[in-house]
């Protein structure tokens, strides 16, 4: 079977909470159980991953062949949006986020379930009228959103502008709404059940580095993500109750003075941004979470620098809400705020890097197991240490003066919010894949996966740097009409080359992920030789999560090469 | 160790498949000197022709150098860890003590706050002020009006005044900029379309303004980008440098012709632009 | 919150039930503060003017004021009349609400017409909409028979909220 949700006999867990057996649809479709849910999440995160890769690979075919003009331009800039709102929300945040935040967060800290697994399942219920809309919007008149994943007003607003803004745009709004109510209901459940119902024994600081990234991810998605809903009505407003908001008078289309008045665009964007930064640390640090699960397991060495690392990411969070305007440095905006938002954003490397060093620290004095799950989480510190420093660029507000909409930025934010999760993504299934399944992923595909994800994708994206560099700007149908974007062209067949490759690498990955889910090597309950509390019950974890007995937390979560010990190392819960 | 299996034989040891360390070292190793190979090779900026983007030039080129280093010892270290903590080893203990993690804390939050906020702070700031501070006394005034999907430039006449602009005016053919003829400074205002004509080494004001929805100008060469927003007067400046004709682009999505909305910026020497200019009519 | 809390302990269950409010208060007072941003940076707009609020929309704000003292009174004498009175007071202030848009509308201040009155429409009406669901929670409450306390709790929240709405739209 795949998941393990039988009704217990009565002592199984110790809570009021004895049900007869269920049907299907009550054990697989509607679960309230935890572990259902965040699959359920991970595969419709997969799901739209096809949508948004296929998207991906239209913008290549387009941007590298555009003589052959594949798509028209209305149906680019709608691809564009739509690629780019569905990977960010509705693939990286849905499977890192939301996925195995929900799978793990309960296992590792020795709860049975959230605390609220009916809003759980509301939560995720949400989410799908979210995807449905998201996809509708391409079939509706005007096709789908065409403003950028930016949405920013005028041209997100009024229908003339671009004929995305019709209908599609409208979609767009209601379905990320629902994504935001869908987040917020998942984000409280995670803040209260860290809190309140971690195992005994379980201090904060007993828990793993990934349990504290989708607490830190929740703390601030709840909190950055209201201003995005208040923009999000205004423009609302403005596009359907007359409003003026963000329209100033004067606006001209065709012949036509529109009647708005006195409304501010840059607004919009200060309201967007301010979830927009945030956001890539709502999904970057998950993924940085996991690397550090993973790596501990498989160097068999504690993480570096916990506490640092903890200490590190809270500031992280905390500056992260204070830097948006180094997206708004060209805007208009006051230099001074600008230079304000320079000095701001580039303190962020500071704890940052912390991360990055504990990362690559983790790995000194261990014993390195080459698991798929490890080569991945190594992948990581390795896209980190690139990407990050790409940051510096476009953070500081002289270079990004150059920098701003060229394909610097498309290459960096790649690298980070791209590569990075979708890795950590990755080593997170290939770790707790027996904890889903009770089975193992096959390790020999997964090595090849990882070679066809790692290499076209930093190709992909560190080439786009070069291209940035040399003047092209991004969100063109067609650059060949200007001579000085020729010398960044020249790159543009070759990199899409190399994401067709990566693209068609992910088929291995589903393959084997669907495959050995029915068919895999079975494994017990701790095949990894792991110690973190997830690992203390069976493979796959059963409804209730642990045994009769609640479990308790006698150490930390990382007791590898336990000192003045012969063990090899000493799990979380054993006496 | 796991509680009660459900008579499936033990889990086999988890193999350290330590022969993938020098592969992977040899990976992190390529990708590096690619990487780093094609900053140096591809990494070319287009041609500098104005002053103030020598500031933004040297900001780059310092970053290149400085994360470039950090680049490469970052992954140095990744390849040299892969290789000597492959598998079974006699490395020793690895619990750090709290002081040796603080201390190693301690190295990156100073090396960013010496290479990253130094750099903001020393080479950037400096330039960002050039860029935004006061205009020259001397400087020529032009206005640069973004709509979808071109760039009408506006120079103020001998009168050295913008006339007023009245949008519901526009007409695409017959008055693009929405020129109100009953303003007295509006009769000597040159209006023309998508060529914006410059003298070299004096300074430039761009006064930004945007017909529809937001755009921005852009001219690579000058190290120059600025928004045009609807229902604001935007500015930039800049010295040009060199002569020449040089493309001028939109760099803020605008609809479906943002890729098409090309421009020309034509420096001339002085004397030459003061020929121009005395030839030009005025739109009215 | 029996079904939802099914796996947890009593005490564990009342302390979530806290921090979950917590949470949620956090997130709107988000929600508020951008559009509260929003509102001051719009003020400086061209077309700016100031729109007289009806005496409704303040008379409004102590029956808000009296159900929040009627909810106290539910909760320390765990006194159901004193709950339904409530929820009535809630829902003549919703209705209130309503009134007070079409008084707007009918002067010719409301959500196209101006700035402010579309600030007004706005907040009020999300305001309004949070007001909704703690009408729901109180309506689920009484229907068990339990007394509110974190329920209570968020209506004397939203009543704050409500307050520096109003207060916002007033000293601009």
């Amino acid at each position: 079977m795949v998941l393990e949700t039988q009704a217990r006999p009565a002592g199984a867990h110790a809570s009021a909470h004895d049900h007869a057996p269920q049907s299907f649809l009550r054990r697989y479709v509607f679960s309230l159980d935890h572990k259902v849910i965040g699959l359920q999440y991970i595969l419709t995160a997969m799901f739209m991953a096809l949508i948004g890769g296929g998207l991906s690979a239209l913008i290549r075919y387009q941007v590298a062949w555009p003589e052959k003009a594949v798509v028209s331009p209305e149906t680019y800039l709608s691809v564009v949006t739509m690629h780019g709102t569905i990977m960010v929300f509705f693939v990286v945040s849905l499977a890192l986020v939301s996925g195995f935040g929900n799978f793990l967060i309960p296992l590792q800290i020795g709860a049975r379930d959230m605390a609220y697994p009916l809003l759980n399942a509301l939560s995720y219920w949400t989410i799908v009228p979210g995807c449905l809309l998201m996809i509708l919007a391409f079939f509706v008149e005007g096709g789908a959103a065409a403003a950028g994943w930016t949405a920013y007003p005028p041209l997100s607003a009024l229908a003339e502008a671009v004929p995305g803004s019709g209908l599609g745009q409208t979609l767009w709004l209601l379905a990320m709404a629902l994504f935001i109510a869908s987040f917020t209901m998942g984000g409280l459940n995670y803040i209260t059940t860290i809190l309140n119902c971690r195992a005994k024994g379980m201090g904060l600081l007993r828990m793993p580095l990934s349990v504290w990234m989708f607490f830190v991810s929740a703390i601030l998605g709840v909190l950055a993500f209201p201003p995005l809903t208040a923009a999000a009505l205004m423009l609302l407003g403005d596009r359907h109750l007359g409003t003026s908001f963000f329209l100033p008078g004067g606006m001209v289309f065709g012949e036509e003075v529109l009647a708005h008045e006195g409304g501010t665009p840059l607004l919009f964007q200060h309201l967007f941004w301010f979830l927009g930064h945030p956001e890539v640390y709502v999904i970057v640090l998950p993924a940085i979470g996991i690397a550090f699960d993973v790596i501990a397991t498989y160097a068999r060495r504690p993480p570096f620098g916990y506490r640092m690392s903890v200490w590190a990411t809270l500031l992280i969070a905390f500056l992260s809400m204070i830097v948006w305007g180094h997206h708004m440095y060209v805007s208009g905006m006051n230099p001074l705020v600008g230079e304000y938002f320079s000095i701001a954003t580039v303190s962020i490397t500071a704890p940052f890097s912390i991360l990055g060093v504990n990362l690559l620290a983790s790995l000194w004095r261990g014993k390195i197991r080459f698991t798929t799950a490890m080569v991945f989480a190594l992948g990581i510190i390795s896209v980190i240490g690139l990407g990050g420093l790409g940051g510096l660029y476009l953070g500081t507000s002289t270079s990004d003066i150059y920098f701003h909409d060229s394909y610097f930025v498309v290459g960096h934010f790649h690298l980070m919010i791209g590569v990075v999760t979708l890795m950590g993504t990755y080593a997170a299934c290939y770790h707790w894949f027996p904890k889903m399944f009770g089975r193992a992923m096959n390790e020999r595909l997964g090595y090849l996966h990882f070679a066809l994800t790692y290499v076209p994708m930093m190709a992909v994206f560190v080439l786009m740097h070069y291209q940035g560099l040399s003047g092209m700007l991004r969100r063109y149908y067609d650059h060949s009409i200007y001579d000085f974007q020729t010398v960044g062209r020249e790159l543009s067949k070759p990199i899409s080359y190399w994401a067709f490759a990566a693209f068609a690498g992910q088929f291995v990955f589903l393959a084997n992920f669907l495959w050995s889910a029915l068919r895999g090597r079975k494994v017990g309950s701790n095949p990894w030789e792991a110690t973190s509390m997830e690992w203390n019950t069976e493979s796959p974890a059963p409804h209730g999560n642990f045994g009769a007995a609640d479990p308790v937390a006698v150490r930390g979560p990382y007791d590898y090469a336990p000192e003045g010990s012969s063990k090899e190392y000493a799990p979380q819960w054993t006496q | 160790m796991s509680p009660a299996p459900s008579g499936r034989p033990a889990d086999p040891p988890v193999s350290t498949a330590s022969g993938l360390a020098k592969p992977l070292a040899a990976l992190f190793v390529a990708m590096t000197i690619l990487v780093a190979y094609g900053f140096w090779a591809k990494g070319r900026l287009p041609e500098l022709a104005s002053q103030h983007g020598k500031y933004i030039d040297n900001t780059i080129y310092y970053l290149l150098v400085a994360t470039g280093l950090l680049f490469l010892a970052g992954h140095a270290v990744l390849t040299w860890f892969v290789l000597r903590y492959a598998g079974a080893n006699d490395s020793g203990s690895p619990h750090a003590g709290a002081k040796l993690e603080k201390r190693w804390a301690l190295v990156p939050v100073l090396v960013m706050c010496v290479v990253a906020e130094g750099g903001v702070l020393g080479i950037g700031l400096p330039a960002f002020a050039e860029v935004y501070g006061e205009p020259a006394a001397d400087a020529v005034t032009v206005e640069v009006v973004g709509k979808q999907f071109e760039w009408i430039v506006r120079y103020p006449g001998p009168d050295g005044v913008f006339g007023a602009v009245d949008h519901t005016l526009v007409h695409d053919v017959r008055n693009p900029v929405g020129l109100d003829k009953k303003d007295p400074a509006s009769k000597d205002d040159i209006v023309l379309r998508g060529q914006l004509t410059l003298p070299v080494g004096r300074q430039v004001v761009i006064r930004l303004r945007a017909l529809d929805v937001i755009h921005s100008f852009t001219v690579p060469q000058f190290r120059v980008k600025q928004d045009l927003i609807p229902g604001f007067l935007g500015r930039t400046q800049f010295v040009p440098t060199k002569v020449g004709q040089y493309e001028l682009a939109c760099a803020e999505l605008c609809g479906l012709g943002h890729y098409r909305m090309r421009g020309f910026v034509n420096i001339k020497e002085e004397a030459e632009f003061q020929q121009w200019l005395s030839e030009e009519e005025p739109w009215f | 919150m029996d079904a939802m809390t099914s796996t947890l302990a009593p005490r564990t269950s009342r302390r979530s039930a806290e921090t979950m409010l917590v949470a949620f208060l956090a997130t709107i007072v988000m929600l508020f503060a951008g559009f509260t941003s929003a509102f001051l940076i719009r003020r400086t707009g061209s077309d700016w003017q100031p729109v007289e609020l009806p005496r409704l929309a303040y008379a409004n704000t102590l029956v808000l004021a009296a159900a929040s003292v009627l909810l106290e009174l539910a909760r320390r004498r765990a006194s159901p009349g004193a709950a339904r009175a409530a929820l009535a007071l809630g829902l003549i202030f919703l209705g209130g609400q309503v009134q007070v848009w079409r008084m707007l509308s009918a002067g010719g201040m409301f959500l196209s017409d101006t700035p402010e009155g579309a600030f007004f429409f706005l907040l009020s009406a999300v305001h309004g909409l949070h007001l909704v669901g703690g009408v729901g929670a109180l309506v689920w409450l009484i229907a068990r028979a339990r007394a509110p306390r974190l329920v209570a709790a968020y209506w004397h929240f939203l009543g704050l909220v409500w307050l520096y709405v109003l207060l916002l739209l007033h000293f601009q």
